[in-house]
């Protein structure tokens, strides 16, 4: 026995029913590709939305134009032709007034045969070719017509119902109205104009049904050359629009180029200046602009030079001496236990300060080089599984002299990304080296993860943590939370300011969390792929543990 | 809204406005103008008849019959100044014609019938001349009254001379008085009739007077003619029926006439005293007494706010309403309407023991009151009038105040000055009150001529919707009278008037509008014989001019009939002209149509009350309007 899902039944009848599209698929489609073209043109040229916006608005200040200059033709086309008509009705009852003169009874059985001459007549006097004469009286017998005698039964259809009862009703007089009817030569459109013929008794209605066909082609024509040169109008305007905005968009397109060749660093292109219009200003203008800008990139690159040759200079100037104090110090430094306890000390101080002023030394010729904007990224693929874990044994013995517990997580698999890998060494080395000062003893965490688009290390603390604010004051060069604090490290004050410019270089955040009393927690996140745009971090730069204090405050579940 | 939404709106905008060119295939009916006015109101001020141009002595004549139009107006301020029309009448004349010719003021203004005879001309001269013959037909006064000619002969002949002034031709000898032809009547004088209260009765209606408007006085002018005809007051004919106008009112300047044609009488401050009654009685009677009856307001020593109490002025006109057409005739001594209805005749024309050797009859418009003219013993006839109640039984009571008589006219209801019937024994005229109520009984009087002189020789007679006019057939002429009403009683008026006409003799008579009669007899045999172009029924107007042979456009389809009965509707003085005129003649009851007679066919969407399967109908007799 087969079951028959009468719901499925009805849904397969009917989508069997479903509404055919009005337009193709393919048509369709050629549209929408048409449609998103135009949509791209419109965005990009100047010269194609001046053409698009012309060719609208003329296209609508001549059809309203021309619908205008129509109507208004058409109005006096009708005007006339009423005006003629009410004329000639008036003559005509006239003399249908007289010719009826004397038959004052409805009933009379000479009035038909009379109605007919006075129509013969009428219509013979007719100056309008294939107008109709119409006599009507009260009865439905009471009714002639010249020279088709079926204008007479059309008089009487219940369309014209209206316009009988006006003209002799209540308020008699001449009416008329555009009508289409069907004499016997099919529908017509005929202006209709009727008065009462007062004869005695009940009064007579004479119509006349004059074919409006002269005037309507006349109006058809007159709309058709208004059609035809509003198009035409409109299309040379879109020509003309597109003429006028070429000369302003060509010079246009000129400069834009040569904007485009100055940012590309052919600083001597200039535009041709022709006259003295605006144009001419703008050219002259945009020269004395790229002149300028070429004068300051000169001098910049100058100054950069300049900038160059004076690390490189201060470095050699400032190292040779160095060198030379360094050996003199490593000497009495060696020699320091022949010395009396002052002078060893002395000696063990100066090596010291030696080394703070080296290290002191390299950080300022590495920030200027980040300051003049000549730090290179030497990104290659790198497992950063094992730069962490290297950082975290070099200071190893830190965090032993510190009471610090380190730890380190890392993804089992590693993580590869294209990094500069001895920048990120220092930079995580610049971390770690922080938390373990600033730990007070307490866990420091390591943490690296990885996901498709980026990398992240997390280096957490629990030490004194960051007040509100510090979190971007710690990048400052020469920041300190607590001057008083000592240095273990013998830290410059130029490390996160280093460390930030080294994530900057390769398109990553270096961002800082503290908390006062919760520790701080610093994350360092990087593109996979360099030169990718970094969108997230697979690590959360507010640590799950002060979150979950967090959440526990306001009684959230975090 | 997206920019791509606008552009297809503005695109769609642009088509629609396109697309919406061209005529409407329909629209709605529009008021255009008036209609025709059939008979315009002729303003020819500006348009007196001239003599330039005159292409024969005949000509010139003929124009200078017509030129005395408006010869009977004179000054308000001095009766005596010698007048427009004579001052134009002489420009008609060479210069020693115009100096000789005795331009007498008060010239009285004789019209009449004009033959001419061949033109004469003095050989070797330019001069001619040409006799014309005058049948006089009546002498104007200054208040527009057409009357009696006082003229030494009704016929006479008159020589005009003219000859030749400057290459014009002019009249060099023309009569001493002033003569306007029956074609310079009708092309430039308009009958108006003025209307004058009627009295002794609770409710007054307005009576017609006809006086006739010279048509070269410019439109404010004619008020002001009306307004010195109404002030000086109505016809002598009339007097004994209508009120005068107070001497109170008196026009303090001259009536104005507003773009609308409004009219603004100006009167002294003595008729501001008035009651309001009485103003509005007056502004309704002057609204009466215009042509087409403008609006009227009256304003007191020429200030500007004015009182409009004109409107409503239709009610006090008895001759305006709805006109009744319900025909009737006798057929096989039955009375019966026309066109049966289906729920049979109206009860007091039941067929009945007493609707048998009818004669003639009239029954009124609400069919509550009947009449019957009956054939009784010895070739007479009796009047039998309906009993209060129609349902009753009998029917009709015999009025045995009426000796029998040869011959009755037909009776005839009248519903004012008083409700009741007449009927015409030959001789006298008879009003008859039936009763009003079971029991009581029928009363009959006569009704007395001028001074309780008795009327005779009363054959025929119609009384206008007024109820105070009377048209009579009295040795078989027609005459016109009032009728009183004092104390109850009716009586003509002090003056009758012959309607002079030009049938062989008159034997009926009906008020086809306020003014004129239908009058049918017998037509005026040249040598004892009919000729063609003879007739004889004719439409004149109650001074005897205008008259017209009915039908109007074939006249002689009458020639050989003798016009015993007549029966007419009279229109109403609003409306366009009807001719609802029906007949008795040579045994035939006919109806009048515009270019025939014929005869009254009887129609049955009920019973007949008088054929019988099979049988048929013989002629219908002595056709009747409901009064």
């Amino acid at each position: 026995m087969v079951r028959i899902d009468p719901i499925i039944v009805q849904v397969r009848r009917f989508s069997r029913f479903r509404p055919k599209r009005l337009i193709p698929q393919t048509a369709s489609r050629r549209l929408r590709r048409f449609y998103a073209a135009a949509r791209r043109q419109w965005r990009r040229s100047l010269q194609f939305r001046v053409v698009g916006i012309t060719l609208l608005l003329s296209a609508i200040l001549v059809s309203a134009f021309g619908f205008t200059v129509a109507a208004l033709i058409s109005e006096g086309v009708l005007n006339t032709q009423e005006k003629a008509s009410k004329e000639r009705i008036q003559r005509g009852a006239g003399q249908a007034a007289r010719q009826l003169e004397g038959y004052t009874q409805a009933d009379d059985p000479g009035l038909p045969g009379k109605m007919r001459v006075v129509a013969t007549d009428l219509a013979s006097s007719m100056d309008v070719p294939d107008s109709e004469v119409v006599l009507l009286g009260h009865s439905p017998s009471l009714a002639t017509a010249s020279p088709d005698t079926s204008a007479g039964n059309v008089m009487q259809e219940p369309s014209m119902r209206e316009l009988r009862g006006l003209v002799a009703g209540d308020r008699p007089g001449t009416y008329q109205q555009i009508a289409t009817l069907d004499v016997g030569a099919g529908p017509t459109r005929f202006l209709v104009v009727g008065t009462p013929i007062f004869t005695g008794g009940e009064p007579l209605e004479l119509y006349y049904l004059l074919p409006l066909k002269a005037e309507n082609d006349l109006v058809e024509f007159v709309a058709l050359v208004v059609t035809a040169t509003g198009v035409a109008l409109v299309a040379l305007l879109a020509l003309i629009a597109a003429i006028m905005t070429r000369l302003v968009v060509k010079p246009v397109r000129v400069a834009a180029r040569t904007a485009q060749r100055l940012s590309a660093g052919l600083l001597d292109q200039r535009m041709q200046v022709k006259g003295e219009d605006d144009l001419a200003r703008l050219a002259a203008a945009f020269n004395q602009m790229a002149a300028n800008l070429q004068r300051q990139i000169v001098r910049l690159e100058e100054m950069s030079r300049l900038q160059r040759r004076f690390t490189s200079d201060v470095s050699h100037e400032l190292r040779t001496p160095l060198t030379t104090v360094r050996m003199a110090a490593d000497l009495l430094f060696a020699s320091r236990d022949d010395f009396d306890p002052a002078a060893a000390r002395s000696a063990e101080l100066l090596q010291a300060e030696l080394d703070r002023f080296e290290d002191l030394l390299t950080d300022l010729l590495e920030i200027s080089r980040f300051d003049a904007g000549f730090a290179a990224l030497d990104a290659e693929p790198t497992d950063l599984a094992p730069v962490v874990h290297r950082v975290a044994e070099r200071l190893e013995s830190l965090a032993e002299r510190c009471g610090v517990p380190l730890s380190v997580e890392t993804p089992p698999d590693g993580a590869i990304a294209e990094v500069d890998p001895r920048r990120v060494e220092r930079v995580l080395r610049n971390l770690l080296g922080n938390a373990i000062e600033h730990g007070e003893g307490k866990p420091v965490v390591m943490t690296l993860a990885i996901d498709d688009a980026a990398m992240a290390v997390t280096v957490r603390d629990h030490g004194v943590g960051l007040k509100t604010g510090e979190e971007k004051l710690v990048f400052n060069r020469f920041w300190r939370a607590d001057p008083s604090r000592a240095r273990q490290t013998g830290g410059t004050g130029l490390g996160l300011s280093i460390s930030l410019e080294d994530a900057r270089l390769h398109g990553g955040w270096l961002e800082a969390w503290g908390a006062p009393g919760k520790g701080a927690q610093f994350r360092l996140t990087l593109p996979v792929r360099s030169g990718d745009r970094l969108v997230s971090s697979p690590l959360r730069l507010v640590p799950d543990d002060a979150r979950a204090d967090e959440a526990a405050l306001i009684g959230e579940t975090p | 809204m997206t920019r791509l939404r606008r552009l297809t709106a503005a695109l769609a905008v642009t088509v629609l406005l396109l697309a919406g060119c061209g005529l409407p295939d329909r629209t709605d009916p529009k008021y255009v103008g008036p209609a025709v006015d059939p008979k315009p109101a002729q303003d020819r001020a500006q348009d007196p008849p001239r003599p330039d141009g005159a292409s024969s002595l005949t000509d010139l004549v003929s124009r200078y019959l017509m030129t005395s139009v408006a010869g009977n107006v004179t000054s308000t301020d001095d009766p005596n100044a010698i007048s427009e029309t004579q001052t134009r009448m002489k420009t008609f004349m060479s210069e020693q014609a115009a100096a000789q010719w005795p331009p007498r003021p008060q010239l009285p203004l004789i019209v009449v019938q004009v033959a001419y005879d061949k033109v004469e001309t003095a050989a070797g001269s330019d001069k001619s001349s040409l006799t014309a013959t005058f049948t006089a037909v009546g002498q104007f006064d200054r208040f527009g009254r057409l009357g009696e000619a006082q003229v030494e002969k009704e016929t006479w002949s008159e020589v005009f001379e003219g000859e030749l002034v400057n290459g014009q031709l002019r009249l060099s000898k023309v009569p001493p008085y002033m003569l306007l032809s029956v074609a310079g009547l009708k092309e430039w004088y308009q009958p108006q009739p003025i209307y004058f209260w009627e009295k002794d009765v609770e409710v007054p209606k307005l009576v017609p007077d006809l006086r006739y408007m010279p048509l070269v006085l410019p439109a404010s002018k004619r008020v002001s003619e009306v307004m010195r005809w109404l002030t000086t007051g109505p016809s002598l004919w009339l007097a004994t029926a209508v009120t005068t106008v107070s001497p109170d009112i008196e026009t303090k300047a001259d009536p104005t006439v507003g773009p609308d044609k409004r009219v603004t009488v100006n009167l002294s401050s003595k008729a501001a005293g008035k009651s309001p009654e009485e103003l509005r009685k007056l502004s309704r009677q002057i609204r009466w007494s215009l042509m087409d009856h403008p609006p009227v307001e009256l304003s007191f020593e020429n200030a500007k706010d004015t009182m409009n109490v004109s409107d409503g002025f239709e009610d006090d006109n008895a001759a305006v309403g709805d006109i009744d057409q319900e025909k009737f005739v006798i057929e096989n001594e039955v009375v019966r309407p026309v066109d049966m209805p289906a729920g049979g005749p109206p009860e007091l024309f039941a067929p009945g023991p007493l609707n048998t050797a009818v004669v003639s009859a009239t029954i009124d418009r609400e069919h509550t009151k009947a009449a019957l003219v009956r054939k009784a013993p010895n070739n007479k006839q009796q009047l039998w009038v309906s009993v209060a109640d129609p349902k009753a039984e009998p029917k009709y009571v015999v009025v045995n105040e009426i000796p029998a008589a040869a011959a009755l006219s037909r009776p005839a209801w009248i519903r004012r000055p008083e409700p009741r019937f007449l009927v015409a024994d030959g001789s006298r005229l008879w009003a008859v009150t039936p009763p009003a109520k079971a029991g009581d009984p029928v009363k009959a009087e006569v009704v007395p001529g001028p001074n309780e002189t008795v009327l005779t020789n009363v054959s025929a007679f119609s009384v206008a919707p007024d109820g105070r006019r009377i048209a009579l057939i009295v040795d078989n002429k027609a005459m016109v009278a009032a009728l009183r009403f004092e104390n109850g009683r009716l009586s003509l008026g002090g003056e009758q008037r012959l309607v002079a006409n030009s049938l062989g003799d008159n034997q009926a008579i009906g008020w086809m509008t306020e003014t004129t009669l239908a009058i049918g007899g017998r037509a005026n045999l040249a040598n004892g014989s009919y000729t063609a172009g003879t007739y004889s029924l004719i439409s004149t107007r109650i001074d005897g001019t205008g008259e017209m042979p009915l039908p109007l456009l074939k006249p002689n389809v009458t020639g050989g009939y003798t016009v015993t009965q007549l029966s007419a509707r009279t229109n109403d003085p609003t409306e366009s002209l009807q001719v609802l005129v029906l007949f008795e003649a040579n045994q035939t009851a006919r109806v009048v149509y515009a270019s025939e007679t014929q005869e009254i066919n009887l129609t049955n969407a009920g019973p007949s009350p008088t054929t019988s399967a099979g049988q048929q109908p013989k002629r219908a007799l002595s056709p009747f309007y409901a009064d």
